[in-house]
């Protein structure tokens, strides 16, 4: 309310009087949008127990059918860019559709697997000894780059260690920001002087001296800890794809940014030959790939992705009528998803379990530093209605805690129910409960049951839809609270690098965020976006945000990922999850579908670690 | 200013015999004959009502929701999302549909008439108080007060004004925003930009008039009479520019209604979710093949409120430039 | 002639150095994000992302920065590497350039010849209904935001959307490839772009031609007995057109430095006005100056080019 007299404050002097007569009136902001809770979405289908069978109508190919037709171009239509054509850089899944269609990291992910990662340029599984301290890969012999993008002599010599080793060192330059490597190898041997280094010098790929090669066919990873795990999960992302040092060297030396993107040599069944940034990527059938030497089929001939669809709903329109095309970085939400799932239904594909949603609660200031605070905000959410802004009950199923379906931890964390038990009573009302949230902020020392004092809160979000339509109806839900929200709407980029993910520049609510796995692991979900360490090691690119800094959370992290044994493993995520839930920082809403189209002549595989569409296993009829 | 024309002789008939039996002749002064002009406009008299009964609902937005039966413009309505959370049209409770998150559009129009005139009132006058001084200045002094600011005046085209505007909009997004807490984030942005940008019109109008003016008699017997420089822009030539200072002012309010607009469409207007109406055609454009009314309604009230005050601003024109002939 | 030509070029570019001093000074006082940070992309520590910002030359005092900056683009015609696409902002620009010249020139020419059409038939049928119904007509389109009428022709006129499927809708012309294609694509954007436009240089080209019809010499060429149609085409039109001719250097100037901003939007057409904004929401500032730098040389170039036909067209302009 108080944002509104502020504007009327602005009137001429003449109108001030007369205006502030009539601002109490008319069914002001104050009812806010949890009443009539279910509302559209109180149909029976909204079930946050498991798959409902609405959602099973439309499950994905994870395998291409047996007669897949060779041949044809695959057109992704994309809204914006690749974050970086590197693919030592890469490190979004839109990109993945790209680089694993180009690249052959040690491991890879068949569509249809989903437990751990299988041998792609790896020439069986890794020996793991020492404790699971040592990790050690044998390669493919014969693999051979294919021609450089942009022209030039490229380079004719076969795959060999070297090259796998020098792929993953050049991530540490400042010109190839890649984004995990110090993540899930932190623990690799000289590792810390492998950073120095490149700091003295950033126009050299430094060397670290655990990534050790003794022949050319055989690489191996010493660790401090046994965090084997995560290591091989990092595996499967395009860092380890094989670059030559020797033609790669002269374009990692430019500054600011390693030109190699542009001039690179892929191993995969494709390559990449042309690239317009915001325009378009090119990808052309590997001349010097052998077919089966991997587990790609790679049916199509070509795949042109083709950026600048800006608008969502023309884009899924234009690939429901159209021929061969599939999308890149966006998935059908809203209206889009109501006339596929309507009009186009064997078009449609629902996969669970990418990513998840939550509105992030600053834990480091007032009002949300303090815990009742925070558990009166979660009950109170109508989780319902912030699905409604992505598309209803086919955008997803209700998240009542962290970890996503499908990812190990999910089922030990409560499953889809979420954590039972009274301490979460705050986690159990996916339409909201504001008797419930009512008597916490009453624990939290608010007499009235709502807030008062200094309530001012500050939120910051996305500046296009769906995200900014979230943003407007979890604003409203706060003002319920009593809760005064100054919303500020950015572009989305801008929305983490300048706000969200700035230690000292956070507002209370950043009700955008959310993640996806890089890799079906624990670790690979709940260690970064909930462990203080992230919040020392990068204040500026913070993704804990949070901020949340429970020293027995950060304990059970540092150990958890040093776990082996897959069950152990899985449970002690499990409880990792159920432990930061206690902690109310975040509100829960979303365990995404990934809504994928396509045209009604593509066969489209869907690979369910990127939750996209497989390049190299997506055929046309 | 010719008498004999059959539009003035016209006028007298109008008024009734008993100027025409007068024996004295009376002149009119330059307001009356303005007011006269003014009121014959059918165009710019519809214009004034529909002005006065839009400020009127803007300031009475609550009073007029209740009439209606319409909720407020913050309050989310889920029963009209469907399935889909997609907004459903018009209908018995909400008469012009909800937007995309359920808030009724009618309301939202009615509320979204407050920011547009604020908007267009207060920059209209910052930018016609700054213009004109600025204006008055160079054209007075002349010299290298003149150069400089006739210079900048140039020079300001090419400064991409969104630059300006999503930097102030970040830099005075929260709390107490930007130069002391002058420039407050929302509507203080808007209008901040808007007079930044465009103070540069009147100042060369104004310039113009004061370079001619200022070579006329009566300033020249003002300044043989020892009157200061200040005194002669005060008494001698503010005076004189009034017209030209209320004909800029009417033909840019709707100028800068339409800016406010095109700020909130791109996103860097009024922050959501007070309503705007550009704004909320911002959010329906992604949806109109299948959601026409969240845009067509704010849409139409942008249209009519910029046509009534350019038909005002048109009147104004020709009431207060003697060779016009209105059409 | 070729002293105030000369004039004109080296205030021009003294222009183009005040200008990106401008933009510079508003880019370090109100910074909409950090260019270092997003270029670091996710998870980067603090020591990489103090990396890059050095390699970008964004730890270095403002006015080194902007000395280096002016130097290369002065000196080398290199408008530097784009903080967010690690593309050469010239080559960014000129990608995007093709698309909105195709929009300004075919908005240009409609707006020119039905706008000016349209005023001097209003101005020599004084108070005819034509004359009322084009006037208060070009004065509904005036009032029409830019963006609802695409938005508006959009949802009557799309092939994909539309009510009645006529021509190509959003999105069009990113995706043609002939020039024939591209020019179907650009009819709804020439036409809602022109449109308030041309309602514009109407009401102009009106006010201009009435004014100048009621000059003494062109009562002196009637008297001389020649055939109305002379007397407007070689007289009066001559002499109306001349403060138009100024109009149009200024529109056309600024539309090329981005002012299509609107239309590109509503059209997802991929030209410099939607780079700017682009540009500017995430802070990347070579861009931003890159673009701007070539818009104020448009403004430039174009009002002298109109300067210049201005003194062709009116023999009384004599410039020293």
């Amino acid at each position: 309310m108080r944002s509104r007299s502020r504007l009327l404050g602005m009137l001429l002097p003449g109108l001030l009087a007369l205006a502030s007569l009539g601002v109490a009136g008319c069914g002001s902001s104050s009812k806010s949008s949890s009443s009539g809770g279910g509302g559209a979405s109180s149909s029976s289908s909204n079930s946050t127990t498991g798959i409902t069978a609405e959602v099973a109508k439309f499950k994905p190919l994870v395998s291409a059918p047996a007669g897949a037709k060779k041949g044809g171009t695959l057109t992704v239509l994309g809204n914006g860019d690749i974050d970086y054509i590197d693919p030592g850089a890469t490190y979004s899944q839109w990109g993945l559709v790209v680089q694993w269609a180009a690249q052959s990291p040690l491991m890879g992910w068949p569509p249809n697997v989903t437990t751990a990662p299988v041998p792609l340029l790896a020439a069986s599984q890794p020996t793991i000894s020492d404790g699971g301290k040592t990790v050690t890969f044998k390669i493919k012999p014969n693999i051979h780059y294919s021609p450089p993008m942009g022209g030039g002599t490229g380079w004719t010599k076969p795959v060999v260690s070297q090259d796998v080793k020098y792929a993953i060192d050049r991530g540490l330059m400042p010109g190839v920001p890649n984004g995990y490597l110090t993540l899930y190898g932190a623990d690799l041997v000289g590792l810390a002087q492998a950073e120095a280094a490149v700091k003295k010098d950033p126009t050299k790929a430094p060397d670290i001296s655990g990534i050790a090669t003794p022949d050319s066919s055989t690489i191996v990873f010493h660790l401090t800890k046994p965090s084997a795990v995560g290591l091989i999960g990092m595996l499967s992302l395009p860092l380890s794809s094989p670059i030559p040092q020797g033609y790669a060297a002269k374009y990692d030396a430019q500054t600011p940014s390693s030109t190699y993107g542009q001039h690179q040599i892929d191993v995969g069944p494709y390559y990449i030959t042309t690239y317009q940034p915001g325009k378009q990527i090119v990808l052309d059938r590997n001349p010097n790939y052998t077919a089966d030497s991997d587990f790609r089929p790679a049916y199509v001939d070509k795949i042109v992705v083709q950026e600048g669809y800006t608008d969502e709903n023309s884009a899924v329109q234009k690939i429901l009528t159209g021929k061969s095309m599939v999308p890149f970085d966006f998935s059908a939400t809203g209206q889009a998803l109501k006339v596929a799932a309507t009009q186009y239904p064997k078009q449609l594909s629902l996969l669970p379990g990418v990513g998840n949603r939550y509105i992030a609660l600053n834990t480091s200031k007032p009002p949300f530093n303090n815990i009742n605070t925070r558990k009166a905000v979660i009950a109170a959410s109508n989780r319902a209605a912030l699905r409604d802004t992505r598309g209803g009950v086919l955008a997803g199923a209700i998240a009542t805690h962290f970890i996503m379906p499908g990812v190990p931890g999910f089922q030990q964390a409560g499953g889809y129910a979420g954590p039972s038990g009274a301490q979460y009573d705050f986690l159990q009302h996916p339409t909201g409960d504001m008797a419930l949230a009512e008597s916490y902020m009453k624990k939290a020392g608010y007499s009235s049951g709502k807030c008062s004092g200094s309530c001012t809160v500050t939120m910051v979000s996305d500046n296009t839809p769906p995200g900014s339509n979230t943003a407007q109806v979890f604003k409203s839900q706060l003002t319920a609270l009593g809760f005064n929200v100054q919303l500020h709407e950015v572009e989305h980029a801008v929305m983490y690098t300048k706000f969200c993910s700035v230690v000292s520049n956070a507002p209370n609510v950043c009700p955008n965020v959310g993640w996806a796995k890089d890799f079906n692991d624990g670790q690979a979900v709940i260690d970064v976006p909930t462990n203080g360490a992230t919040i020392t090691a990068s204040p500026s690119n913070n993704s804990n945000w949070p901020q949340l800094n429970d020293p027995a959370v950060n304990s059970a992290l540092a150990s958890a990922r040093l776990i082996t044994d897959p069950t152990a493993r899985a449970a002690a995520y499990g409880r990792i999850d159920d432990m930061v839930m206690a902690q109310a920082p975040m509100v829960p809403w979303l365990w995404d579908y990934q809504a994928n189209v396509a045209s009604s002549n593509v066969v489209p595989v869907i690979n369910q670690i990127s939750g996209l569409v497989d390049a190299s296993f997506t055929s046309l009829k | 200013m010719s008498v004999g024309t059959p539009d003035l002789l016209l006028e007298e008939t109008e008024i009734g015999a008993v100027d025409l039996v007068s024996d004295e002749i009376e002149a009119r002064s330059p307001w009356e004959l303005f007011f006269r002009r003014f009121r014959e406009d059918k165009f710019a008299l519809a214009g004034i009502i529909f002005l006065t009964v839009l400020i009127l609902a803007a300031i009475f937005a609550p009073l007029v929701c209740r009439l209606v039966g319409a909720p407020g413009p913050d309050s989310a309505d889920q029963n009209a999302l469907d399935l889909f959370g997609q907004p459903t049209g018009p209908s018995s409770a909400h008469i012009f549909g909800v937007d995309q998150i359920g808030r009724d559009v009618f309301s939202r129009v009615i509320y979204g008439a407050r920011v547009s005139l604020v908007v267009a009132f207060v920059s209209t006058f910052l930018t016609t108080v700054f213009g004109v001084f600025c204006g008055l200045f160079a054209g007075y002094y002349r010299g290298w007060i003149d150069t400089l600011i006739s210079r900048t005046i140039d020079a300001w085209l090419a400064i991409p004004y969104l630059l300006l505007a999503i930097g102030l909009a970040s830099a005075c997004s929260f709390g107490n925003g930007c130069v002391g807490g002058l420039i407050k984030p929302g509507i203080p942005v808007v209008i901040a930009v808007i007079a930044i940008t465009s103070w540069t019109y009147p100042a060369r109008i104004i310039r113009g008039q004061v370079l001619s003016l200022r070579e006329k008699e009566f300033v020249d017997a003002s300044r043989s009479l020892g009157a200061s420089n200040l005194r002669i822009i005060i008494k001698d030539l503010l005076p004189n520019l009034t017209a030209p200072i209320i004909v800029f002012a009417s033909t840019f309010l709707p100028t800068a209604i339409l800016f406010e607009a095109a700020l909130s469409f791109l996103g860097v207007g009024v922050q959501p979710p007070t309503p705007s109406w550009g704004q909320m055609i911002s959010d329906a454009a992604p949806n109109i093949a299948s959601q026409w009314w969240y845009m067509l309604f704010p849409g139409l009230a942008l249209l009519f409120t910029a046509l009534a005050f350019n038909f005002v601003g048109d009147a104004m024109t020709d009431a207060m430039n003697p060779r016009a002939r209105k059409s | 002639m070729f002293r105030y030509i000369v004039r004109r070029v080296l205030w021009g570019i003294a222009m183009l150095i005040i200008v990106s001093a401008v933009v510079f000074l508003i880019f370090y006082v109100l910074p909409t994000a950090d260019p270092a940070v997003l270029r670091a992309g996710r998870n980067a520590g603090t020591q990489q992302i103090a990396q890059i910002r050095h390699s970008l030359g964004l730890d270095e005092p403002i006015y080194q920065q902007y000395f280096n900056y002016m130097k290369q683009v002065f000196l080398h015609f290199n408008f530097g590497y784009s903080y967010q696409y690690n593309v050469p902002v010239r080559q960014l620009i000129f990608n995007r350039l093709p698309a909105t010249i195709w929009l300004v020139t075919g908005a240009v020419i409609i707006w020119l010849s039905v706008g000016l059409t349209i005023g001097i038939i209003s101005a020599i049928r004084r108070r005819s209904i034509l004359d009322r119904t084009t006037m208060t007509g070009s004065l509904a389109l005036i009032s029409a935001p830019v963006f609802w009428l695409g938005l508006v022709s959009l949802y009557l006129f799309a092939d994909d959307i539309g009510v009645w499927k006529i021509f190509p809708g959003q999105g069009a012309f990113a995706s043609a490839n002939t020039p024939l294609q591209k020019a179907e694509a650009m009819i709804l954007p020439w036409l809602v772009l022109a449109a308030a436009t041309s309602a514009v240089y109407a009401r102009y080209m009106r006010a201009s031609m009435i004014d100048t019809m009621s000059e003494d010499y062109i009562r002196t060429a009637r008297a001389k007995g020649l055939p109305e149609r002379t007397v407007i085409r070689r007289h009066a039109v001559r002499s109306a057109i001349t403060p138009i001719v100024t109009l149009i250097g200024l529109d056309v100037g600024t539309l090329l430095a981005g002012n299509a901003i609107l239309t590109e939007t509503v059209f997802n057409i991929p030209g410099v006005g939607r780079l700017l904004y682009n540009a500017i929401s995430v802070s990347d500032l070579t861009t931003i100056q890159g673009i701007t730098l070539f818009g104020a040389f448009f403004i430039v170039f174009f009002n002298l080019v109109v300067d210049i036909a201005y003194a062709y067209i009116d023999p009384r302009v004599r410039y020293s």
